[in-house]
């Protein structure tokens, strides 16, 4: 534990240099900014930042990424309160009870809860994160190719089954981009799969594009099709936030309580992210909340449910990440992006192999959860003013920075060829309801998974019931085939209590 | 008919494409080493996943076409149980697909033009033209943002990212060339 602590403040440490400094403020304020704008996404954000990178060092990029993913966490709560438009999925809960505070002349006190609860759910998602990532990297260090294709493939059903939606649509998304992946020379035999002698495609088809395209353009080329119509600004203006007090706070301790578990609990799971973390600890607080009938009228238990419930499951998701290698989210899986473009693996070996890196994001988790408090605090009037900007100039500038982010990993113009591609893939995934995410895990996650299974191949001797007779590997696929059933069985018996019903 | 036409037509794509992709895996052609399973293996089992996904979501169309098959099952259990209020952001109803396809075209125009024009030409023509695409009519904001976003694009990223962006072909390189000058951009 003292070591721990003593590397944590080496982190610390690292975090006065001022390249990591300027990237963890930059990362906060573009975070912040991204959430608030409508139409664009937090993993959105994420990606277009990730070609800025390239010529960072690695410290100061996953430092920007991270501190974009917790204050985007946090940014789109704004809109949703004071002006009724969610700036992301996981802050529609907050329309709920945080806009009817502020419907009901309150808007500084739901504010003020917003951001209390977005500071305790980060500082506990920072602890858990420290707390959890060593004894998990220490598990996973005995793990073998067998154990590592069984936890990719959870990785992948739980993503497929917890992301909502149709079951089918999500695992077509997910097969698609696993077979994306395959494209290129094979690094076993040398093999060209699915070249079709075209020159571009001998060295595979990059997570970038795929990303880049299906995310940033993509995204704007739905936009574009709604023409733009954002939502008109209506509703409270008033932007001044007042902290509630350590009593207030204390009377609502269980639901503090309860929604830190569950964020972390969906943090954790690949696939369940801030957005679901926020859906079900709404939904948990309607269950278990001492003023449950009260929910929606605008108490302080709805907005800080959600709000501490999506913070929390940001360090519940880099935990899997840093120490397995292993993404559960769109943003997660840009941040693993960066990673690799700097030729590190995450996985149990880092905390030997850059301990100093680990430490300086753990550090960097903290520092940006009081950063993004004091930004919200203080910054919220400038924030607000970007809701005023024409979507069209937004999003023009959205798609130039995607190509450019393209453009500068080779030099290449055929990558932008590959970004048009894959934009209009992202759009049609969009149009035609199929989820973009599991496509992008595919991408990324698809060699992982075939090098895992043939090493386990070549090393059990071709014998595939490896994957269930060893204990941790078998338990996983047992959770994976699990994940896959559960909605097939909930089908069945939803479809049981409606006949019931009608009878 | 017409509905199940439509809602089976993407599968039947993707199940005829997984098809053509799982003959094209048949025909690789490789020396086999003894003992590991070949480079055609793990794309076939992706493809036959793939396919049979298809299969099963067009039976499940034929039966009932607004029948989307199982879904996420946690999230709905817990939101059902829940008293939430039915009040769902405002979500946009119309649909522009003229724009759509003009901002497509736009944005291939744009790359295709960005080798012979060069990056700040191309640049300007594209933001100014996207951003009209975008149902934005204020050409006095539009001119200066296409001109200033253009110049300010080229400035970071090959002033400060020393990214080396395409200058385009004679005689539009002159420009490219005469601005970068201005810019002390070597």
């Amino acid at each position: 534990m003292l070591e721990v602590a003593q590397h944590l403040a080496g982190g610390f440490a690292d975090l006065v240099q001022p390249a990591n400094a300027v990237a963890l403020v930059v990362g906060l304020v573009v975070g912040m900014l991204v959430a608030v704008l409508p139409g664009l996404t937090l993993v959105m954000g994420v990606v277009l930042a990730l070609p800025f990178t390239y010529s960072m060092p690695i410290t100061p990029s996953i430092i920007l990424l991270t501190a974009m993913y917790i204050s985007g966490t946090y940014g789109g709560a704004i809109t949703s309160i004071l002006f009724r438009i969610p700036g992301e999925p996981m802050d529609v809960p907050l329309l709920w009870d945080g806009w009817m505070m502020a419907h009901a002349g309150d808007p500084a006190r739901a504010l003020g809860w917003t951001l209390f609860a977005a500071a305790t759910g980060g500082l506990i998602t920072a602890t858990v994160m420290v707390t959890l990532a060593i004894p998990f990297a220490k598990v996973a260090l005995s793990f073998d190719s067998p154990e590592y294709f069984a936890i990719v493939l959870f990785g992948f059903t739980s993503v497929v089954t917890l992301g909502g939606g149709s079951l089918a649509n999500a695992l077509i998304s997910l097969f698609v981009g696993m077979l994306i992946s395959t494209v290129g020379v094979d690094e076993i035999y040398g093999v060209d799969r699915f070249t079709f002698d075209i020159g571009m495609l001998r060295d595979g088809i990059g997570y970038l594009p795929v990303m880049v395209g299906a995310y940033g353009l993509g995204e704007v080329l739905v936009r574009l099709e709604q023409g733009f119509a954002s939502a008109p600004l209506s509703g409270e203006a008033k932007v001044k936030t007042r902290i509630p007090t350590f009593a207030e706070a204390w009377k609502i301790r269980m639901t503090f309580l309860r929604a830190s578990v569950v964020g972390v609990i969906c943090g954790i799971i690949p696939g369940a992210g801030a957005t679901i973390a926020s859906f079900v600890a709404y939904g948990v607080e309607g269950q278990y909340g001492e003023r449950r009938t009260l929910l929606g009228t605008g108490i302080a238990e709805g907005i800080v449910a959600p709000q501490v419930a999506s913070t929390a499951s940001v360090g519940g998701h880099m935990v899997p990440l840093l120490t397995l290698g292993i993404p559960g989210s769109g943003a997660t899986a840009v941040i693993l992006g960066a990673f690799l473009l700097h030729g590190v693996q995450p996985g149990p070996q880092i905390f030997q192999t850059q301990s100093a890196l680990v430490y300086a994001i753990f550090a960097s988790t903290f520092m940006a959860v009081l950063g993004m408090c004091a930004l919200g605090y203080f910054a919220i009037r400038p924030l607000v003013k970007v809701l005023y900007l024409p979507e069209a100039i937004v999003s023009v500038f959205v798609i130039m920075f995607c190509l450019i982010g393209a453009y500068s990993e080779h030099n290449s113009l055929t990558d932008l060829w590959m970004i048009v591609v894959f934009g209009v893939v992202g759009y049609l995934f969009e149009r035609y309801r199929f989820p973009i995410a599991p496509m992008v895990l595919g991408t990324i996650l698809g060699p992982v998974a075939e090098t895992a299974f043939q090493t386990s191949m070549i090393s059990y001797g071709n014998d595939w019931t490896v994957f269930f007779t060893r204990p941790v590997s078998g338990a996983v696929m047992v959770l994976s085939a699990t994940a896959l059933l559960y909605p097939f069985y909930n089908r069945a018996r939803r479809k049981r209590a409606l006949v019931a019903q009608q009878q | 008919m017409r509905e199940r036409l439509r809602v089976i037509a993407p599968y039947a794509i993707v199940l005829v494409l997984s098809g053509a992709l799982y003959l094209v895996a048949t025909r690789f052609e490789y020396t086999p080493h003894a003992g590991r399973l070949g480079p055609e293996i793990w794309p076939r089992a992706i493809l036959v996943l793939l396919a049979g996904v298809c299969v099963f979501r067009i039976l499940t169309a034929l039966r009932a076409p607004r029948d989307e098959g199982p879904g996420g099952g946690v999230l709905q259990d817990v939101l059902a149980n829940a008293p939430l209020p039915g009040d769902a952001p405002p979500e946009a109803n119309a649909r522009f697909p003229g724009l759509l396809a003009l901002g497509i075209a736009i944005t291939i125009a744009y790359v295709w033009l960005l080798g012979l024009f060069g990056f700040a030409l191309a640049s300007a023509l594209y933001i100014g033209a996207m951003i009209r695409v975008g149902r934005y009519r204020r050409w006095r904001v539009i001119v200066p943002t296409a001109l200033i976003g253009s110049l300010a694009f080229m400035f970071v990223f090959q002033k400060i990212v020393y990214l080396s962006l395409p200058i385009g072909q004679s005689p539009f390189s002159a420009v490219s060339l005469a601005l970068m000058r201005l810019m002390s951009i070597r």
